[in-house]
């Protein structure tokens, strides 16, 4: 018990120390003001390509219709109506936008010539852009989405009152009923689901992209935190802050000092969660953030102690923040070996959301580092290096 | 004026002491960056024989059109350059979805084809993992919706005209076959659609010419950490015994400052040289760079001081608001990726809504970028040189009134 109590003391005076710094307490506070501006930012109108769009017959019902149902519901793709093609042009040219759809006059017709002649390079939508990229490509796929109901109608009537004589004597509207009449359940016909087959991934498409990293990147900040608490570690342990402990006893110590910072900074970054607009669940994101608090600090401990100077950790920490950026799932995936992934705490953090498994690999991971941490003092000990 | 020199001379030989080591450190973690720009690049080029994204196809699909849609999108159509479909079980799927494999699996009913036969189009799962979440995610939903619509209409089109053959008594044979066999040609001829003219990137830039930029931004926010050790001050005691002694504020900033932009200059300098000689036709990729060497090294150097000096005054900054070594890392971890995330130097600009985009041209890293893409682009304007130099000023101005308040009230 009195041992106990000693160790609360303990952590109670190094979280003192942290909390008493005003820049450190400033910082925990812009974070979440950080986040929420971010989150609200993010509601603005954006996308990851611009994209044009002109009628040379602006008076074309069909054209409008189109450029209607184009720029309705697309969270990457961000549409610019304009009012002739040469401006849409200009905006290309200016790069304003990455590309220009330029819709013909008489677009019915038009759609009528494609089904009929479609072997052939059609003009019915021109397109402009300064260079060719996967994202074009995949803005041209919803341009060709939107395009192909009128398509696929105008094929279905076509071949039938061309091919299907048994039928000439059905009406057009009854031909119509028929087509209409076959079922999809909604508008999806893919339905989104996570690997962890009890977990709900609606929310998964419906992500905003521009708050998507946020759950990574304040993963990253906890990580980095856990870094500078080990430079103001070793800085504290070579001014002699720790003589009145043993030096075979300061293993625990150590790891209190890791702990209370990681902790505050834990509960920042749950906040800010919070305000992100990735919040996920209260109990699974509390559970999730407790056991990344000592998973960071094993890492950082294991990292130190392996660096052993504040030279080389200070030097180190740029290359591990693009290190972890990189392998760690926070903007994208590199498809990387698991493996790789796997050394870095960020990635379970961010895994073990939506796939209950990675919660137990964490814990496991956790214990691992600390038996590591705990052979690496013993050895510095017993070589005289710690 | 003397004063300020020599104590500058100082500062500079406690600072590069620790300049083997940031090079050292700098020269990898630019071989880091370089892989990543590479891939990024490489990610969103429209090249053909780059597959982007691997999807497992889960489900019976051997002998049904569906079989036979599957095999025709992977060699006909021009998706193919963007997913590649793999057909295997479910479990083989979970495993390489979880070791990193493919990106994600659709899992077709086992009814899928007879449900579509009555009219009722069953949905497809699509199974992904979080660690595919964000971009990735939002993109093939995208793809996902617009497969979506060109399947269900399809599907309307031949099961429309079977149903109509049989409500009126005739046999749906080779008429329902021959309609699919038309509607397979038609999505895959549906890129006839549109006819592409390609202007070229003229005046700006390519997308690899950007984002070398960015990261090359990127790569300076990032340095301003490796420095926190050196010029973060617990204590001003030694500041406060210099302004007796004479040497004010304005001499103490400047020459801690001064010391700090000339080893970020050097740091800059030797990685760009090494890029210009090492990596000069490795960088294929930025259309901008493809005629680098030492000549152009130094042409390039000389040009970035402007972005230099206010990146580097600006991590000044922080170091001189910073009290202790945890903040002051932690504080200059924060601006480097958060003015990075938003000043666009990890995705384009254009991403962004406007609110950000016209917060990040007056943010130093936002002016830094623009500067260093017009830069590389060849369109410096002096407005943008005026626009650094200002920030430049108010961010030392702002070093100095702070180091003479910890001064006068330590």
């Amino acid at each position: 018990m009195k041992k106990m109590k000693r160790i609360f003391t303990c952590l109670s005076v190094f979280n003192k120390r942290f909390l008493k710094k005003p820049g450190f307490i400033a910082l925990l506070l812009v974070v979440p003001c950080l986040v929420l501006a971010l989150n609200i930012a993010s509601k603005g109108e954006s996308g990851m390509v611009t994209v044009a769009l002109a009628a040379k017959d602006k008076t074309d019902a069909l054209a409008s219709q189109i450029m209607t149902d184009i720029a309705d519901g697309s969270s990457l793709i961000r549409f610019v109506e304009c009012e002739t093609p040469e401006e849409a042009v200009k905006l290309v040219e200016r790069a304003d936008a990455d590309a220009a759809w330029i819709f013909p006059a008489e677009l019915a017709g038009k759609i009528d010539d494609f089904v009929e002649n479609r072997n052939k390079r059609f003009s019915f939508a021109e397109v402009v852009v300064r260079e060719d990229t996967v994202m074009l490509g995949l803005a041209r796929e919803r341009l060709y989405s939107v395009l192909y109901p009128y398509c696929s109608r105008a094929l279905y009537q076509n071949y039938i009152e061309r091919n299907v004589t048994e039928l000439s004597e059905i009406t057009e509207e009854e031909l119509i009923s028929y087509y209409d009449e076959i079922n999809a359940e909604g508008d999806d016909l893919f339905v989104f689901s996570y690997s962890d087959a009890g977990q709900d991934a609606s929310d998964a498409a419906n992500m905003n992209y521009i708050t998507a990293p946020v759950r990574g990147l304040l993963s990253l900040f906890t990580v980095m935190a856990g870094f500078a608490v080990a430079l103001f570690y070793m800085q504290d342990e070579r001014e002699g802050r720790f003589v009145n402990f043993a030096r075979k006893r300061r293993f625990p110590i150590m790891a209190g000092y890791y702990f209370c910072a990681i902790f505050d900074v834990a509960v920042v970054v749950f906040l800010s969660l919070v305000f992100s607009g990735v919040f996920y669940s209260f109990w699974k994101e509390l559970l999730l953030i407790l056991l990344y608090i000592p998973l960071c600090v094993g890492f950082c401990m294991l990292v130190s102690q392996i660096c052993a100077s504040r030279r080389l950790l200070g030097s180190l920490l740029p290359l591990l923040a693009v290190a972890m950026i990189v392998v760690c799932p926070v903007f994208f995936d590199i498809g990387l070996p698991r493996v790789i992934t796997l050394i870095f705490p960020p990635t379970y953090y961010l895994t073990a959301l939506h796939n209950t498994k990675y919660i137990f690999y964490m814990a496991a991971y956790t214990l691992f580092l600390f038996i590591c941490n705990f052979f690496v003092y013993r050895t510095k000990l017993r070589t005289n290096m710690a | 004026m003397k004063k300020a020199f020599v104590y500058f001379g100082l500062q500079l030989k406690r600072a590069a002491k620790y300049f083997p080591f940031i090079l050292a450190l700098s020269l990898f973690l630019c071989v880091c960056l370089g892989a990543v720009l590479g891939a990024v690049v490489r990610l969103d080029s429209a090249a053909e024989e780059k597959q982007k994204v691997t999807l497992g196809i889960v489900g019976d699909t051997q002998g049904s059109y569906l079989g036979f849609g599957i095999s025709a999108l992977q060699t006909l159509d021009s998706s193919r350059f963007v997913v590649e479909m793999v057909e295997m079980t479910e479990e083989e799927a979970k495993k390489k979805l979880e070791n990193g494999e493919i990106s994600a699996y659709a899992v077709i009913p086992e009814d899928f084809v007879d449900s579509t036969v009555r009219g009722d189009i069953k949905k497809i799962r699509y199974v992904t993992t979080d660690s595919a979440i964000g971009v990735t995610t939002v993109f093939m939903d995208e793809m996902l919706d617009a497969i979506s619509v060109m399947l269900v209409d399809s599907q309307k089109g031949v099961y429309g005209l079977q149903n109509a053959m049989w409500d009126n008594g005739h046999i749906a044979g080779s008429d329902v076959d021959k309609l699919a066999s038309e509607y397979f040609s038609l999505i895959l001829a549906r890129s006839n659609i549109s006819e592409q003219t390609e202007l070229g990137i003229s005046d700006s830039l390519s997308f690899g010419g950007y984002m070398f930029c960015g990261i090359l931004v990127f790569f300076v926010l990032l340095c301003g950490i490796t420095f926190c050790p050196v010029y973060i001050k617990r204590d001003v005691s030694l500041s406060r015994l210099m302004r007796a002694s004479g040497r004010g504020a304005f001499s103490q900033i400047f020459g801690e400052y001064l010391s700090f932009f000339l080893l970020m200059l050097a740091n800059v300098y030797i990685i760009v040289c090494a890029l210009a000689l090492f990596a000069g036709e490795h960088l294929g990729f930025v259309s901008e760079l493809s005629e680098t060497n030492f000549l152009w090294a130094q042409k390039f150097t000389l040009s970035l001081v402007p972005a230099l000096l206010l990146i580097t005054a600006m991590q000044f900054l922080i170091y001189e608001f910073s009290s202790g070594l945890v903040g002051g890392v932690l504080a200059q971890f924060l601006s480097a990726i958060a003015l990075a995330y938003v000043c666009g130097c990890l995705y384009p600009i254009n991403f962004f809504p406007d609110a950000i985009k016209m917060l990040s041209a007056f943010l130093p890293a936002g002016a830094a970028r623009e500067y260093v893409c017009a830069l590389v682009g060849g369109d410096v304007s002096a407005q943008g040189i005026v626009k650094i130099a200002v920030m430049f000023v108010l961010l030392m101005c702002a070093a100095v009134l702070k180091r003479r308040q910890r001064i006068l009230h330590s």
